[in-house]
């Protein structure tokens, strides 16, 4: 099987195999749930509830502001419990509406599925559907999907990638949704290239998951305009710029977007609730994530509720074991640590992973040996140990000289430094460094 | 159930195995077929020497490790001396008296790596340095040649050899560098582990090769004889002291082989391959400054 691939990169371990060749199992509905108000780039969404109101799943809650911002849909009936200040697993700030669920909460209030051939629907309704059901990039950079529908009007979209590359280790739920359900990414890339103007569609997945690569293609056979691609196995191909690299070789410009280049690219998850959208009238209320590590009892895939606690998904999953030391929110390569499990999951949250103590324990620092393995692996070609080196003494013309702006914040760097400098964290300082510089300057960058 | 005080740190929550310690006993190994030619064709000496040079780079290292740090036994178990003991004890003759290579290790060690900050700061290969103050020191001492007990010449120096003579190795010059097949079997290795770039041998070894080609020179003699391939696999790839960025490391190994060449043809001295990589170890830090990679989406300016 020809595998397409970038320059560079990592073949990170993949330790996937607590959670394959399970099924997604369902998690029972919380007891209560948070909805942020605020996620991804947009605006805070404004609450059109109050405390004690009963309220139905797929409940329109909050009212989405502004170009960019999302409404917010009740994941679970019940009665708000008020307004109250959150911060998710994905480390965002801001106000969320708690729900207590009260029985019979399984009836779901939908929108009216938009009917008729894909080719008959109108792009405009296509894009305002998918911000009317609240979607936003599922696999972790939670970037609003209708924003990605509209592009500037002297783009043209020729093609749209669905993202099943899946590269963080451990994660196994976008692999799980490809393979039950590869009709459905299926109709909604039909539906995205429709919305897009796009000819073309790509679900690029690796070839690891020959499952999934075998039924997306096979759901796809009749379909000339959609191609399904199986990527290499390395790290970080799930990451947008090197996706779009391997399938097109297009390589998106410095400090552009996907659309500079003519493509979009949408996460295997996006694609189904683009579907679940428009044909079905079904709000983005439930999604399906990984809870996985040494430090979990059952670790699986479970389709849980959005706005369900961090502990509660824990729990369903057998909770934690007695050596548990570390919750990440996400993949291990990029994921947030939480200090608290007391946080609610949002729509862009992939995984919980739970390490253990001594998996937890960071290995002792030694001196650098110049040995280039970081400028070797980094996939946009940086000088990682150069730029971490001018961060930790706040060099910020040597930080501007080396690009700092364009690191995409993989971990590579860090992941591969055999000396294990803190690399990738060091240079995520000395962004915000640089940014401060610009912005006390009057922002000239 | 939570957890009463998780750990937090940033991402990333998982590392790669290789660490400084496995590098540094990786590139022994790899010197492991050389030691072993070395052993073959100038006796047990070669053991003596590589165990003596070894472990007086480990106990000067200890030394100023235990001047300006806490925990020198931590530092020194990173095996970056003993590995710099093996490298010079290969660029030593077969005759080297031991206090004398007991001198260059400290040497090594001390002036070529200690006074920089120690291990990834300093500027010339440390092994290197031992070897080019003994040569300056001691010449005499330092072009003993000897095979088979009489006293012999290097082939660079004059000596007949047949290339095959030179890919096994039988013939004079210092303990490491006369077997091409012992080094090649490293490289192997070397290369197979991703502990050196490619780039340095073929940059280096390409300009030799190129321009004994356009000098009407033999192109293999120059290849196997004399310390290029030691020097090519071993020194000029450590790490510390060769250039970050791709495009440095062509240009720093491309102007070493053009060094070499120019030194061995038309220069009066030996050790075209200490001196070649010595002066290009200077140009690191200009390499790494002025010829960065091109990033990921650069296109020119308009």
């Amino acid at each position: 099987m020809a595998q397409k691939t970038f320059k560079s990169g990592v073949a990170a371990p993949e330790l996937k195999n607590q959670t394959r060749g399970d099924t997604i199992k369902n998690a029972a509905v919380p007891r209560r749930v948070i909805l942020p108000l605020k996620e991804g780039p947009g605006d805070p969404a404004q609450p059109l509830v109050k405390k004690k109101d009963q309220v139905k799943a797929g409940q329109l809650i909050a009212e989405a502001q502004g170009d960019w911002g999302l409404p917010v849909r009740a994941s679970i009936s019940g009665r708000v419990e008020g307004i109250v200040d959150i911060r998710t697993a994905a480390g965002q700030m801001g106000q969320g509406i708690a729900i207590a669920a009260e029985e019979n909460s399984e009836e779901m209030e939908k929108m009216e599925p938009l009917r008729g051939e894909i080719s008959s629907l109108d792009p405009e309704t296509i894009c305002k559907r998918v911000q009317e059901a609240g979607i936003l990039g599922m696999g972790g950079a939670g970037f609003p999907t209708h924003v990605k529908l509209k592009p500037p009007p002297d783009v043209k979209i020729d093609t749209v990638i669905i993202n099943g590359a899946e590269c963080e280790p451990y994660l196994t739920c976008d692999e799980k949704v490809m393979e039950s359900q590869p009709q459905e990414i299926v109709s909604g890339l039909q539906i995205l290239m429709k919305a897009l103007g796009a000819e073309k569609g790509i679900v690029g997945i690796k070839a690891h998951k020959k499952k999934a690569i075998e039924l997306v293609r096979e759901a796809a056979q009749d379909l000339p305009a959609i191609e399904v691609v199986a990527l290499v196995d390395k790290y970080p191909m799930g990451a947008e710029k090197m996706l779009i690299d391997a399938l097109t070789g297009r390589r998106v410009p410095r400090g552009g977007l996907p659309f500079h280049v003519g493509v979009a690219v949408n996460n295997i998850q996006t694609a189904i609730a683009v579907k679940e959208a428009v044909r079905d009238g079904i709000p983005l209320i439930q999604r399906v994530i990984t809870v996985t590590g040494s430090g979990v009892k059952n670790p699986g895939d479970w389709r849980i509720y959005i706005g369900t606690p961090v502990e509660e998904v824990i729990n369903q999953a057998g909770g934690l074991k007695d050596n548990a030391a570390k919750i990440v929110a996400g993949g291990p390569m990029m994921g947030q640590a939480l200090h608290t499990s007391d946080v609610p999951l949002g729509r862009g949250d992939t995984a919980i992973l739970i390490m253990t103590r001594e998996e937890a324990h960071l290995p002792r620092e030694r001196a650098c040996i110049r040995c280039a393995r970081c400028v070797d692996h980094c996939p946009i070609f940086l000088n990682p140990i150069s730029l971490a080196n001018y961060s930790e003494q706040e060099l910020i013309e040597g930080m501007e000289r080396l690009k700092i702006d364009d690191c995409i914040e993989c971990g590579t760097c860090s992941f591969i430094c055999p000396a294990k400098k803190p690399l990738v964290q060091n240079i995520i300082l000395g962004k915000g460094i640089v940014q401060n510089a610009r912005r006390s300057n009057g922002g000239s960058g | 159930m939570a957890l009463e005080r998780p750990v937090v740190t940033p991402a990333p929550h998982i590392r790669d195995r290789e660490t400084v310690p496995g590098i540094m006993i990786g590139v022994i190994i790899a010197l492991v077929p050389a030691i072993i030619a070395a052993t073959l064709i100038f006796g047990w000496i070669s053991l003596v020497l590589i165990a003596v040079c070894a472990a007086a780079c480990i106990l000067t290292e200890y030394f100023w490790m235990l001047l300006r740090y806490k925990e020198a036994g931590y530092i020194v178990q990173d095996f970056s001396a003993a590995l710099t003991g093996v490298l010079l004890a290969l660029t030593l003759p077969p005759t080297t008296p031991i206090w004398m290579a007991i001198l260059g290790s400290v040497v090594a060690i001390t002036i070529g790596k200690q006074i920089f900050g120690g291990l990834g700061f300093n500027i010339f290969n440390p092994a290197l340095i031992g070897r080019g103050f003994l040569t300056m020191s001691f010449p005499a001492a330092m072009t003993d040649w000897v095979l088979d007990g009489q006293t012999t010449a290097t082939p660079l120096e004059g000596a007949q050899a047949s290339y095959l003579e030179l890919f096994l190795g039988n013939i004079g010059g210092s303990l490491g560098e006369t077997s091409a097949l012992a080094l090649l079997v490293g490289a192997a290795y070397l290369l197979y582990r991703q502990l050196i770039d490619w780039r340095l041998p073929a940059g280096y070894l390409g300009a030799v090769l190129v321009l004994a080609l356009v000098f009407g020179e033999d192109p293999l003699f120059h290849l196997m004889a004399g310390g290029l391939l030691l020097g090519a696999i071993f020194m000029l790839t450590d790490p510390v002291t060769s250039p970050l960025t791709r495009r440095g490391r062509w240009v720093y190994a491309v102007t070493a082989g053009i060094l070499v060449f120019l030194i061995r043809v038309w220069g009066d001295a030996p050790g075209g391959v200490l001196y070649s990589i010595l002066i290009m170890n200077m140009a690191v830090p200009l390499l790494d400054r002025f010829l960065p990679d091109k990033v990921f989406g650069e296109v020119k300016a308009k």
